[in-house]
This record gives C-alpha cells, sequence and structure tokens, in this order.
C-alpha cells in the first residue's frame, strides 16, 4: 500500500514525523518500552550516519544557498504484514532513529494510530514545545536592545 | 517519468552493507581479471523479480546517489523501485547517458554502441553493462583471449543474439573505448571486459 492510499495526509505525517525527530532518544525509549504488545519489524535500512547539505533562504524568500553540513542518521523500517516507517534525525543516535521510524510505522496504522497518537506523540510534542519555550526563555533574558541615546544639547 | 517507490512492498537489501558491498566488490574484481571465469557471489538478497540475486548484489555494490542507471525494467516495476530506494541511483531514459545499464531480458538489450563508450581523453567514462542470463557455463562457448587469460577461457551465455556478438566486435574495434560487460546467473557473475577478444 502506498502511503497515499492511507487514510493520514502527508502534512499529518510531515507533523508526526517532525515531533519524533526533534524528541529526545530516551523520551522515546520510554514510550516504546510501554508498549505492551510490541510489533516485529525487520530493517530495510539500518540506521546509517551521514552528512546532509542544509540550505537556506535569506529572510526565507531569497535564493537558496549552502547554510552548512549537518550530521543526520537515517533508518527505514517495515513492520511484519505492516507498514514501512522513515525516520531522518539529527546527530548520530542510532536508536533514535530507529525508534522513531517504528513510531511512523505505526501511526501509519489505523489500528494503532489512535492509541500511539495520543499516548505518545501528543506527550512528546508538549515536551518539545517546553523545551523549545525554555530554550527562548533563556535566550530572551539575554536580549540586548539597542537604541541610541540622544547626545549634546 | 520517475514513478514513485511503493515501500510496501520492498525486500531489504544487504543484511550488512559494507560487508555485503566489499564481498561483492572483490567477486567483481576477481570476474574482471579473470574475463570469462565464473565467480560465486556469497548473498542472501531477495530481490524482486526479474532481478536475480547476483544482479542485485552488483547493482548495490556499485550504484549510489552519483550513478546513473538505464535499465529495461519499465519505471513502475518492484525492481526499479528496489535498485533506487537501496542504492539511491537514478534512472535515466538515454543510454547514453548511464554510467550503468542494467539488462534483465537478452530481447531488450539495445544496440551496444548506443551506450557511452568513452572518449580518447577518459576512456575508462564508459557504460559498464550489467546483463541478466537464464545460464551461464565455461564448458563450451564463445573462446576469449587478451590480458588476464592464460591461454584462452570459454564462457557460454544463453540466448544472446548474433547481433549483440556483432556489436561486441564493432566494440572491440574501438579499444581503448567500448563498453564493459558482466554477466549474472542466478547468484553467479562473469566478466567480458572491453581488453578481452572473442572468437566464435
Amino acid at each position: 500500500m502506498p502511503f497515499n492510499k492511507n487514510r493520514y495526509t502527508k502534512k499529518q505525517r510531515q507533523q508526526w514525523m517532525s515531533i519524533l525527530a526533534k524528541s529526545s532518544s530516551r523520551e522515546l525509549e520510554d514510550a516504546w518500552q510501554e508498549i505492551s504488545e510490541k510489533p516485529i519489524y525487520r530493517h530495510l535500512h539500518k540506521p546509517e550516519t551521514g552528512s546532509i547539505m542544509v540550505r537556506g533562504r535569506a529572510g526565507g524568500s531569497g535564493i537558496r544557498f549552502n547554510l552548512g553540513e549537518m550530521t543526520a542518521t537515517r533508518c527505514t523500517i517495515q513492520i511484519v504484514k505492516g507498514h514501512v516507517g522513515s525516520a531522518y534525525v539529527m546527530g548520530r543516535d542510532h536508536r533514535h532513529a530507529e525508534l522513531a521510524a517504528i513510531f511512523d510505522a505505526l501511526l501509519q496504522d489505523p489500528l494503532h494510530h489512535h492509541k500511539i497518537s495520543n499516548s505518545v506523540v501528543s506527550s512528546l510534542k508538549a515536551s518539545n514545545d517546553k523545551r523549545k519555550e525554555d530554550v527562548s526563555k533563556k535566550s530572551a533574558a539575554t536580549k540586548v536592545d539597542f537604541f541610541t541615546m540622544v547626545r549634546g544639547e | 517519468m520517475v514513478s514513485p517507490i511503493d515501500l510496501n512492498r520492498l525486500t531489504p537489501g544487504f543484511p550488512d552493507p559494507v560487508q555485503g558491498s566489499r564481498q561483492t566488490f572483490r567477486a567483481i574484481l576477481d570476474a574482471m581479471a579473470h574475463p570469462g571465469r565464473i565467480v560465486t557471489t556469497d548473498n542472501v538478497l531477495t530481490p524482486p523479480r526479474p532481478l536475480n540475486p547476483a544482479s542485485a548484489a552488483v547493482s548495490l555494490t556499485l550504484l549510489d546517489f552519483e550513478t546513473t542507471l538505464w535499465t529495461d525494467l519499465k519505471s513502475n516495476a518492484k525492481g526499479n523501485g528496489w535498485l533506487r530506494f537501496h542504492s539511491g541511483c537514478s534512472v535515466v531514459q538515454d543510454p547514453s547517458e548511464a554510467v550503468f545499464a542494467l539488462i534483465t531480458s537478452n530481447d531488450t538489450i539495445p544496440a551496444l554502441n548506443k551506450f557511452k563508450t568513452g572518449d580518447d581523453e577518459s576512456p575508462e567514462s564508459s557504460t559498464t553493462l550489467i546483463i541478466q542470463t537464464g545460464r551461464l557455463s565455461s564448458t563450451d562457448g564463445i573462446r576469449l583471449t587478451g590480458p588476464g587469460i592464460e591461454n584462452f577461457s570459454t564462457l557460454k551465455v544463453e540466448g544472446l543474439s548474433k547481433r549483440f556478438w556483432q556489436d561486441r566486435q564493432g566494440q572491440f574495434d574501438m579499444f581503448p573505448l567500448g563498453v564493459d560487460i558482466i554477466f549474472t546467473c542466478e547468484n553467479r557473475l562473469a566478466a567480458l571486459p572491453r581488453t578481452s577478444r572473442v572468437e566464435g
């Protein structure tokens, strides 16, 4: 079954894949340990680490330029008699990529989607958001406002 | 032109990509160095039909995201998607743009001069052909002489047309230009590099 025949849209999948990739490996491992009936899976691509070129656009709309290389790990797994899941995560944590791929496969399966989405993805999203907020608070405290004083009289 | 890969029907590649491709590379090296010698590739690949395990192993070893492949497999064929997924290669429509060619049926071999034959400055930039065959044996068949062969070696490749061998002679006359060929059958392979002279 190709993905587009499934009931979940590309956008939905992008969202959960992004959340899984940005979570920490430990959180994913905890969530995995809580699954009572673990699916049997095999690797289509074992986790492998490489570098990818991150590209950006100045101001979000300028000409595309190469920002720099980033280390990333990818993995593709197939649940036996089930879906294929893929993951691309930052860094070189193989287990992270593997778990993210497994969850991606489970989330594409209507039998598991609801449960995983409610129990795993939502809490991962909450902790991702919190992490993001903490970082932005921390950096906000170091913000410097520049203004020009009126000099002379 | 390029069909999406149907991930849910894919079978795995090498269980250990590093070891798998190293062992296969060694086998290809051995075959290329001794034209006509039949070498067994030790692999446990289960590629989608009509790909045979030897072609699959050779493809996964030699192809990567920088190489171009021409193949007679249709763009929506399982084998086509399998190769693109596992090797990351790009499939081209024009044989003259391909660094490698994978031919699964003897009936669909294009004229050999349609492929890249290299040029005088860089004869190595020619196409390497991987041709699948139903039977491969070294007991009789064509006689090969040239570098890597002590006296002569024999190789029988099933199902190749007279035109193919005429084309091959045409290629040989262009030496040092010309294509290199790897024949595969089940999990075995034999090479016919451009240096080998073919005698009926």
